[in-house]
Formats: C-alpha cells, structure tokens, sequence
C-alpha cells in the first residue's frame, strides 16, 4: 500500500478505519486498493465542473460507534410514515432496531451486512459500483459502515421507508444499500436523510445498488433534509427487460447535497421518471446528476428538474442521455427549467444527449430565469400581495415534478415543506 | 358618486407617449363603453389603471374612491375594489383556480380588516358565483387559466368578478372570442352583478356586446386620447360608419 500525505482526506479514512479489518474482506480491499490510484475529484473533472468537494474533505470525521443514540423523536413525528410500512431507522448509521419493524417476513429486509451479502446477494453486490473510475464509489465499497439490504420476490409488492438520522456533528455516515426486486415484483421505497437540529459538519457517502429483475418496479423516493450537513449519494440502477424505475429527489435546506442517479437500461421496454424538485438558499450547493444509459430499443425515459436558487447559493442540474447505436424506437425527454431569485444566486444548467442510433425520439429543455412578470402581475391584480404571489408561483413550480409520485401522503408533505421553506 | 376620476393622464413605454392626455370620471351606477380601433391604448389605459409596472407616468393624475390610485400597489387597488377583466387572461400552471380564489378572497378580507372565509362559507360562495356565469364547478379544480379555451378564459375572468364583487370594472375586450351563447352568459353575468353603488368600463371594438350590456356613455379612444363622447345611440352610429370618419376628422 502507499503512503498517503497527511491531510488528505484517504489518509484519514485510513486512521479512521482499521486497516486490518479491510483487507480481511477482498471486496472493500480491492476499491480500497483502487482509491489509492483515484484522485478525489475536482472542478477539472467534467462531472464536477461545478461542485467542489475540497473543503468538505478537508474538514475532520468521526465514525458512528455502536450503540444507538438518544434522539428527539418529535423528528420522526414530522415525517409522513405509515405505520403499515416496513421501516429501518438507523441513528447516526447505528441500526435501531426498537423503532424498525418489518411486516412481511417473505422479503428481506435489513441492515447491511457483508456476511449476508457473501451467502444470498453475492451475484449483485458490487456489479454496479464503479470503483476503478469514481472516488466515492470506492470510497464507499472500503469503508462503508451502515445501510441495508432489501429483497422483495416475485411478484410481491412491497413498501418500505428508510431513515437515516444524524445526531452527531462532523460524523462520516457511509451508508451501502443494495436492493434486489425479483421478477414482477413491486418495490416502494422512502428514504429520509434527517438530522436532529442544531447537528452540523457531517460527511454522509451514501451508494445504492438497484437491480430490477424482468418486469419489476421500483420507486424510490428520496428526501434530503440535512441543514448544516453533506450528502454525497450515488444510486446505480440496472434495468433489465419491461422494468420501471420511478425516482424523486426533493433536495432542499441541507448545505451541500450532490446526488447521482445512474441508470442502465439494458434491456428492452424499460420506463425510467427521474423527476427533483431543488431549492437552495444561503450558501447551500446542491447539484443533480443524472446519467441515462439506454443501450437497448424501445424504451422511454423523462427527467424533469425544476429549481429555485436564491441567496448566495448555487444549484447544477445535469442530466445526460445516452442513446446507444442498437437503442432504436427510444424516447428520452427531458425538462429543466431553473428559476433565479437573487442576483447573487448561481444555477448550472447542462442537458446532454449523445445519440447514436438513428430511430429515436429525444427533446431536451432547459431554460433559467426570473419568476413570470405576467403570473405575477396577474396575482396581484386579483388583491393577491406581492410576496404571497411569489410564494404561489414558486411552489407551483417545484410541485411540478410531484406528478410521478405515487403516495399521496407523501406528495402533500412535500408540497406542505415547500410552501413552508419558502416563507 | 365619483368612483374614477382620470385627469391629463400620459403614458409612456420605452420612451413611446401611448397615452395622450385622457380625461374621463365614472360615477357609481353608470356603464361606460370604450370603443375604438386596435392599437388606440384601450389595453394600455386599463393596465395603467390596474397598475402594470411597465409603463411610466408622465403626467396627469388618477383618483379612484378618491385616492390617488398611483400611490396604490395593484394588489392594494383590487382590495379597494378596482377589477380588471384582463383580454388575455394569463395562465398559471400548479396553481388551481381554488386556491387562487381563496386567497384572492382572503388577503382583500385581510386588507379590510376581516376575518378569513371560513373554508364553508367560501365554497358556498363558490358555488353560488359559479352558478351565475353557468361555469363547469369542475374548473375549480383545474390550474388557473391552463388549457382553457378562449371562451373559458373570458368566462373565468367573470366568475372572479363575481367573487370579488369590485366597486369598478374594466372588462378588456371580454367578447372577443366567445360565441353568441358564450357573450349571452357573460353579459348576463355582468348584468346581475350592476348595481347603484358599483360601475363598468366595457371595452370593446364591436357594439355586438353592447346589445346585452347597454351602457350609459360611450368613448371613442383613439391614438391615445378619448375624441368622442356620446349616449347608446353613438356606438350604433360607430358600428354602421366604422372608425374611419374618426381617424379622418382628428
Ligand atoms: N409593451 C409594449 N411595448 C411597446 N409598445 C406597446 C406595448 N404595449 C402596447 N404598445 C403599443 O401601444 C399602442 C396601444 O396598444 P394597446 O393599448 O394594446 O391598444 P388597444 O388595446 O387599443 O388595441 C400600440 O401601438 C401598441 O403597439
Ligand atoms: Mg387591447
């Protein structure tokens, strides 16, 4: 192994973790000999054009311990579980197990284990991490230290929720899920990113591996929550033959967020909605990335974004589109449209197509600017004050992207958040 | 009493004097008809009235119930009971005509100094305005003005005067596209919200409309200034003659 300057941010994964404990495991072992020879990204790098990650890795982390935390539960009070739902709570990364609770015992669900992922989920694990190539990806194979495993048969239809909360200022939260839908079966999933008020500094690397057997479905609803905190998280999807994956990002209050959602479709009538709503305000940074690989015909995609930046913060959407040259009769679209409410206030917008076939149907739209004047006016000539009148439109706008969302509960607590963050 | 009292008014986009100079006082329970060609500032004095950013005064002064209208922002001017029809009704996808009414209603009470509708007596009244413009209560529903068709559109903006019951409304061009059966309703409309202490300025280039609203005055605007004022009988004379001996004799 080489050594590793002091201050680097692998230096100090390395006195984090115990080295020992790694190389008993040949998996984490080999990315973390794969770190060694990956460079933590930098604004030079294509992909993070707009986001640095310098000062993040820079700042000191503690790991998780073992036991589970006290928390103030009013902050699962404010979330819209259901109770009938299969749940995972997990504080500071720690699995707790008395406020989790499965309801079908035929699926599998629960804490990620490697010894697990040896016996059952061996031929999945790991297939789509990319740890030659992305940082975090290997990042998270070595050292992960939380997250869960999930396996819902064939033909089941099942919902579940997931919380992760942070009570622990600067902790590094390196969640690895791998989620398995077996052939026609049904998978719902709400993910939560929360932190107990006031916690700040904390570094989470989240890596989801999602395989969608033939005509299986996954939705997977995303909120990022986190205040003073980052997230780092990388979601790769692999689509076979007549699977969905439904996707939406609500990505809002939190200091640093970048999310990678990273589809393959490789297999024929595959349907892929990767829809997220952003806000930023302050000097918070969030940054969407979203890869579509369509490597076989007659499938359909859509990725609409919509985002508020306001303040000094800064918002990126990118959102690439690969059409392979045997991916005839695809449909790909995609919409962003990106509103900017102060003058200070950053938005990267870059939707990419990169086609190679000659049968297909893509359209791409992206369009930055200010609220409509028009609506505006139109508002307050109705009585309707000024700054009420904003407020309608801008949650009009992020309510846009909800339509793909499939639980009405849920749906309205996002609408409901929006219109309170934007007070 | 006066509701509208418009002195001198000149406006301006761009540098371009759109209005010349406009004189004209409404009193509570009167009608005015604006007629004139296209291009005269018929849309530009009702957006200077409801109070559009875009344009910039002049000279001349507007006094509405008294006040001076210029020192109102255009939400304050609807609170005080100044309606516009507008002629091309925005849309505003995300937000449903429901919650728009609902506030609409509800900041105007506010601004009075009144308590919030309760969600029962709002949609009673609701109801019962929707029922006057013959509107589908399935609109309601549905974001406000999106997907509607020409006629829908004219037809929502008179259910919102319904709900808002203005001292004074400017209807724009509220006949332009709509059928006979779609005019007949939104005259009706009109026509039942009238009464001593209200007024309506119709604007419009046909006096087909002015068959079901009968107005007391007629103005002819042209190239920024108001060049005639007559009765009823005066908008039968401008259909049969059209525009042209107007544009001939200023
Ligand atoms: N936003 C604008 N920018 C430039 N010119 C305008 C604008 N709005 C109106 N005008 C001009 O002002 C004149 C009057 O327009 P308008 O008030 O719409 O007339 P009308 O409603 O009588 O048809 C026209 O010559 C029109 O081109
Ligand atoms: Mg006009």
């Amino acid at each position: 192994m080489e050594t590793l300057e002091k201050n680097d941010i692998k230096s100090q994964f390395l006195d984090l973790f115990s080295t020992e404990d790694i190389s008993k495991n040949p998996v984490r072992y080999k990315a973390l000999e794969h770190l060694m020879h990956i460079p933590a990204p930098t604004t030079k790098d294509e992909f993070w054009r707009y986001t640095r990650v310098n000062k993040l890795l820079k700042k000191n982390y503690q790991l998780p311990g073992y036991e589970v935390a006290e928390f103030d539960q009013s902050i699962l009070k404010k979330l819209p579980l259901n109770n009938e739902e299969s749940t995972l709570v997990f504080v500071n990364g720690v699995f707790a197990k008395d406020y989790s609770k499965i309801v079908n015992a035929s699926i599998d669900l629960i804490p990620f284990s490697d010894a697990l992922v040896e016996q059952k989920y061996q031929s999945f694990y790991n297939k789509l991490a990319n740890n030659q190539k992305r940082f975090f990806d290997a990042v998270n194979t070595a050292f992960h230290n939380s997250g869960y495993i999930l396996g819902v048969p064939t033909l089941s239809n099942e919902k579940v929720q997931i919380i992760q909360i942070i009570t622990n200022d600067n902790l590094l939260l390196i969640p690895r899920n791998l989620i398995l839908a077996d052939t026609g079966a049904k998978i719902t999933i709400k993910e939560f990113f929360i932190n107990q008020s006031g916690v700040e500094n904390a570094l989470i690397n989240q890596l989801s591996e999602i395989v969608l057997m033939p005509n299986s479905t996954c939705n997977y609803y995303k909120y990022q929550n986190l205040s003073n905190n980052a997230l780092i998280d990388t979601t790769h999807i692999l689509q076979n033959q007549d699977s969905a994956y439904n996707t939406h990002l609500a990505s809002y209050n939190t200091a640093f967020i970048r999310n990678n959602t990273l589809v393959q479709s490789s297999g024929e009538n595959t349907t892929t909605t990767v829809n997220g709503a952003t806000l930023t305000k302050e000097n918070e940074h969030i940054d969407q990335h979203i890869f579509i690989d369509h490597q076989q015909p007659n499938c359909y995609s859509n990725q609409l974004f919509r985002t508020i930046a306001d303040d000094k913060s800064t918002a990126v959407f990118n959102g690439k589109v690969m059409v392979r040259q045997d991916a005839q009769k695809i449909n790909a679209f995609q919409s962003n449209a990106n509103i900017l409410l102060s003058d200070f206030a950053n938005i990267y917008a870059k939707p990419e197509l990169e086609i190679y076939a000659d049968d297909v149907k893509c359209s791409h739209g992206s369009s930055t600017g200010q609220l409509d004047e028009e609506a505006l006016f139109y508002l307050r000539a109705r009585g309707i004050k000024e700054k009420t009148a904003q407020k309608m439109l801008i949650s009009a706008f992020l309510n846009d992207t909800i339509d793909n969302i499939e639980d009405d509960t849920y749906t309205a607590f996002i609408s409901q958040e929006i219109e309170q963050l934007i007070q | 009493m006066k509701l509208l009292e418009v002195k001198n008014l000149h406006a301006a986009i761009d540098g371009n004097e759109i209005l010349k100079g406009i004189n004209l006082t409404v009193n509570e329970g009167e009608v005015h008809a604006i007629m004139g060609p296209n291009g005269s500032g018929k849309s530009t004095l009702s957006a200077v009235l409801a109070g559009k950013d875009d344009y910039e005064i002049t000279e001349g002064e507007v006094l509405f119930k008294g006040k001076n209208l210029f020192d109102l922002e255009p939400e304050e001017r609807a609170a005080e009971g100044l309606f516009l029809a507008f002629q091309y009704p925005v849309e505003i996808p995300g937000v449903s005509n429901m919650n728009f009414l609902k506030t609409a209603v509800n900041e105007i009470r506010e601004y009075k100094g009144l308590e919030p509708l309760s969600a029962k007596d709002f949609i009673k009244l609701i109801k019962e305005k929707a029922k006057l413009v013959e509107l589908d209560p399935k609109f309601l529903q549905r974001a406000v003005n999106e997907g509607f068709s020409g006629g829908e559109k004219k037809r929502n903006e008179i259910f919102q005067m319904a709900v808002l019951d203005p001292k004074l409304a400017i209807l724009d061009e509220t006949d332009s596209g709509l059928d006979i059966d779609a005019l007949r309703i939104v005259a009706n409309g009109v026509n039942k919200l009238r009464r001593p202490d209200n007024a309506t300025i119709v604007i419009t280039h046909y006096q087909r409309l002015l068959d079901y609203i009968v107005p007391d005055i007629v103005h002819v605007l042209y190239n920024g200034k108001i060049v005639k004022t007559g009765d009823k009988n005066f908008a039968m004379e401008l259909e049969e003659k059209g525009y042209d001996w107007i544009k001939e004799s200023v």
